[in-house]
């Protein structure tokens, strides 16, 4: 229990949103409940889907997955059905977990190779230099190739959502989109700045 | 513990402020070269309305609403994506106001067994005192709080429950939360940018070993 208030005021500011469902520790319930029986809704249209009612309480936090929260019955009270009840976006099931990753900057581009500087995401080892051929980029990709470019190389299991798993090497390059006129001047005067900082005319 | 014990995980930006979410959508994203027009196409749109757009795109889930942006995904070498996608987005809408940020993460772990899964309940909610008022009592949920501990304003909020995607498994969930600064529109969202661009790989770095810490423990 703690008395401090928290940042999170009101339900509206509740922006963290468990994507777990019911289970139980420590009792003799099998745990086989699936995110589809047991998933909230995950988008109401205001004022077309139904309103709760929550009665008058003194502790409204409810918990997903209960019928009763903190004292509370939650009623569906009478109003108009939905015009629109959004499908709700399928659980992902993706999952890779990673034996290396890197973070890469192109250095030169050749006409079937390209340099990089490699940064280890993981820590496990310092920066190296490795030079990969055009074709372990994806076609989309390799107009990115450029000097300078920032890309993310990861290494390991891939597992869909049977659990098929494959191993991977993974590159995709930065997109980012272009510089804004704001960013730019924002450059030019923090150069500026710099310039005469530094005592350079 | 090894990374392979976990069985699913998730990183999610979650943005609080004012959107207009009819905007957010993946033809949107290919013109402005967020993403390339094969990504855009293969698209799954759930819905696209002035109150609210949701769609799956190359791995990553959206959902918008008028006062609420999360973006998130359980493919690891998309967090990064993830990042630029959000940088992207709102270093061209930067006048939008948001007032809160949350560099999300969740974590599923395959227990060992499930004598194990009990007694990890059994150590972080102790069930003594509930002898007498409950039969076999279990732990649903768990939700502890911090402050910050870079000065900044917000908190750390971590739940933990039993996983309902595997079993025995452990669900870890960490609340990563920036209250920015300033809650008026004039501001727009470049201190929210400049944690996004700052602190994310921090953040998920953070909020891992934060997650093998606590099961080191118990």
């Amino acid at each position: 229990m703690t008395s401090r208030s928290s940042a999170l005021e009101s339900p509206s500011d509740m922006f963290y949103q468990s994507s777990n469902e019911a289970g139980l520790f420590d009792s003799e319930l099998p745990a086989s409940s699936t995110l589809e029986e047991t998933r909230r809704p995950l988008l109401y249209l205001e004022k077309l889907a139904p309103k709760y009612k929550l009665p008058v309480g003194t502790n409204n936090s409810p918990s997903p997955g209960a019928t009763y929260d903190n004292g509370m019955v939650l009623e569906l009270q009478d109003s108009a059905p939905p015009l629109v009840f959004p499908k709700p976006l399928p659980p992902q099931l993706d999952h890779f977990q990673p034996l290396q990753s890197w973070e890469g900057v192109v250095n030169n581009v050749e006409e079937h190779a390209f340099s990089t500087t490699l940064r280890d995401r993981l820590k496990k080892s310092p920066d190296q230099v490795a030079e990969f051929p055009l074709e372990e980029v994806s076609l989309v990709d390799r107009e990115l190739v450029h000097p300078g470019a920032i890309f993310y190389w990861d290494i390991g299991y891939s597992e869909d959502k049977t659990g098929q798993r494959i191993r991977a090497s993974l590159i995709k390059f930065r997109r980012l989109p272009a510089w804004t006129t704001r960013e730019i001047e924002n450059a030019k005067r923090d150069a500026s700045k710099m310039r005469e900082n530094l005592g350079w005319e | 513990m090894l990374d392979s014990s976990i069985k699913v995980e998730s990183a999610a930006i979650v943005l609080l402020g004012s959107f207009n979410p009819k905007i957010f959508h993946p033809a949107w994203l290919a013109s402005e070269n967020m993403v390339t027009k094969q990504e855009s196409e293969s698209a799954e749109i759930s819905v696209v309305h002035p109150e609210v757009t949701a769609f799956t795109m190359n791995k990553i889930q959206y959902e918008i609403t008028r006062d609420r942006f999360v973006i998130q995904t359980t493919y690891s070498p998309s967090f990064n994506v993830m990042k630029d996608l959000v940088l992207g987005m709102f270093g061209l809408l930067h006048y939008t106001p948001v007032h809160a940020l949350g560099l999300n993460r969740e974590f599923h772990f395959l227990l060992e067994s499930e004598d194990a899964w009990h007694r990890l309940g059994h150590k972080v909610a102790p069930k003594d005192i509930w002898e007498g008022i409950l039969e076999k009592p279990g732990t649903r949920k768990l939700i502890v709080e911090g402050v910050r501990s870079d000065g900044r304003e917000g908190c750390v909020r971590i739940e933990f429950a039993p996983s309902a995607r595997i079993h025995p498994g452990l669900f870890f969930a960490i609340n990563d939360h920036f209250q920015l600064a300033s809650k008026n529109a004039a501001s727009g969202c470049q201190e929210m940018l400049d944690l996004v661009r700052h602190e994310w790989g921090a953040s998920i770095e953070r909020s891992k070993a934060a997650a093998f810490k606590f099961l080191e423990r118990t």
